[in-house]
């Protein structure tokens, strides 16, 4: 009997406490985020319907508000965008803020599954091995990012993603001028040397100009 | 005519993967040791097994429903039911095992019989199997959502059909659990006729169902919330 209240009380405060460190993780995040990026304006426009037909087909009907609030273009030469801050970041960090340069995000969730740490993997190899020159160099920048964050939750919107994503993203004078969702790596994941390829071709044509597939800002 | 039994076979083909998927396994075997622990009642347990899928089919339907007429917006609900929901799951897995293991009681309210309870404890576990299959299927990891919201959805609303779609989906994502949850009771129904000892047998696979809940639950927890088990 003894043993049974045991459990039952290590089983509570086990509940209690995970539920505690959801509640008080999301609040600490809260509290330490910088403020919404959401209300920043966009530096350049998008082009919804490319945007639906391209990444999500489900919202061809109807954009939500924050794809109208991502349409809307500034007047004034808008100044450094908050919707793509870790672009932005790597702009100052590695490359000039006058010229172009590329990123390659893997966004994910906290929860990894072997799929997701799989297509990870295969980006990181195929990048680092077909384009090592352009990264030494500054052109092309791997980001690895949990979106989970709230920090980095404007991903989400951002890039329209319902699931841990390859996105490929031009950056122009510090500005996100276009992207493009490879979405073929899930069906792709177990099958290495196809992976690797999907990769390099899709990269090689990113970096070269061409737009097939992306979504301009 | 041609194009939309494609996109059936297609959507019932997206869930079998999501069902057998490894991410899934864990809630999945909940969901058999739920369904099969009435070893004793085999119409039941069919019973319990397609409400379970019927909740299954209903989150699925309704989710296709507001997403292919973008009510909502398939990044935000995708991150809610990723990042909130599913961190729900393993807490709430843990307090059912605990019921199920009479660890924790259910208050219960008025008088009544003890038969009128007992009805009603029945009536509770039909309606828990509907439960579980709506809270199973809200709880999205990575796999099931770049299955569901990255392959199922565009199909759909393709195919613009937000309803049969995803009520396909959700059939196949339920039939494993059904299929097994039946098999093992039909199993156990004819070896405890063998030795006589249905009762035993159903005290048994009601605490290894506890069991198993926690289990499950603990795991979740662990990976879900506090990120353990890469």
């Amino acid at each position: 009997m003894k043993g049974k209240n045991v459990l039952t009380v290590l089983l509570l405060v086990f509940v209690i406490a995970s539920l505690g460190y959801v509640a008080f993780g999301e609040l600490g995040s809260r509290a330490s985020a910088p403020a919404p990026e959401k209300t920043s304006a966009p530096a350049a426009p998008a082009k919804p319907a490319a945007l639906a037909a391209t990444v999500a087909p489900v919202r061809a009907a109807a954009p939500t508000p924050v794809t109208a609030a991502v349409t809307q273009e500034p007047k004034t030469p808008a100044p450094l965008p908050e919707r793509a801050p870790e672009a932005a970041k790597g702009a100052k960090a590695e490359a000039p803020a006058a010229g172009k340069h590329f990123v390659a995000y893997y966004l994910h969730g906290k929860a990894r599954c072997v799929s997701c740490t799989t297509i990870e993997e295969l980006t990181k190899n195929a990048l680092d091995t077909h384009f090592a020159d352009a990264q030494k160099s500054g052109l092309l920048e791997v980001r690895i990012i949990n979106v989970e964050t709230l920090e980095n939750r404007h991903y989400i919107q951002d890039y329209q993603i319902t699931n841990q994503s390859v996105i490929l993203s031009e950056v122009q004078n510090g500005k996100e001028v276009r992207w493009k969702n490879l979405k073929q790596v899930w069906r792709l994941l177990r099958d290495e040397k196809a992976f690797d390829d999907y990769i390099r071709t899709e990269t090689d044509a990113f970096l070269k100009g061409d737009e097939a597939g992306s979504v301009k800002r | 005519m041609s194009a939309l039994w494609f996109g059936v076979a297609t959507a019932f083909w997206l869930g079998l993967l999501t069902a057998v998927s490894p991410c899934p396994l864990a809630t999945n075997i909940a969901a058999v040791s739920f369904l099969a622990r009435r070893v004793a009642h085999p119409r039941q347990v069919f019973l319990a097994g397609i409400l379970y899928t019927l909740g299954r089919v209903l989150t699925y339907v309704v989710l296709g429903v507001l997403l292919a007429t973008s009510v909502l917006s398939a990044p935000g609900v995708s991150a809610v039911l990723q990042f909130t929901v599913s961190k729900l799951l393993g807490p709430i897995l843990v307090l059912v095992g605990m019921i199920l293991l009479g660890l924790l009681s259910l208050p219960s309210f008025g008088g009544g019989t003890s038969e009128a309870l007992t009805r009603r404890a029945e009536d509770m576990g039909l309606f828990g199997a509907l439960l579980l299959g709506v809270m199973f299927s809200l709880a999205f990891c990575p796999v099931s959502a770049a299955l569901f919201f990255g392959s199922l959805l565009p199909l759909a609303v393709n195919a613009g059909s937000g309803l049969l779609l995803p009520a396909v989906y959700g059939v196949a994502t339920g039939l494993p659990v059904l299929v097994f949850a039946l098999l093992i009771a039909f199993g156990v129904k004819s070896l405890s006729g063998i030795f006589g000892r249905i009762t035993q047998i159903e005290l048994w696979a009601r605490r290894i169902t506890g069991g198993i809940f926690i289990g499950v639950g603990l795991y979740k927890t662990l990976q879900d919330i506090f990120g353990l088990f890469v």
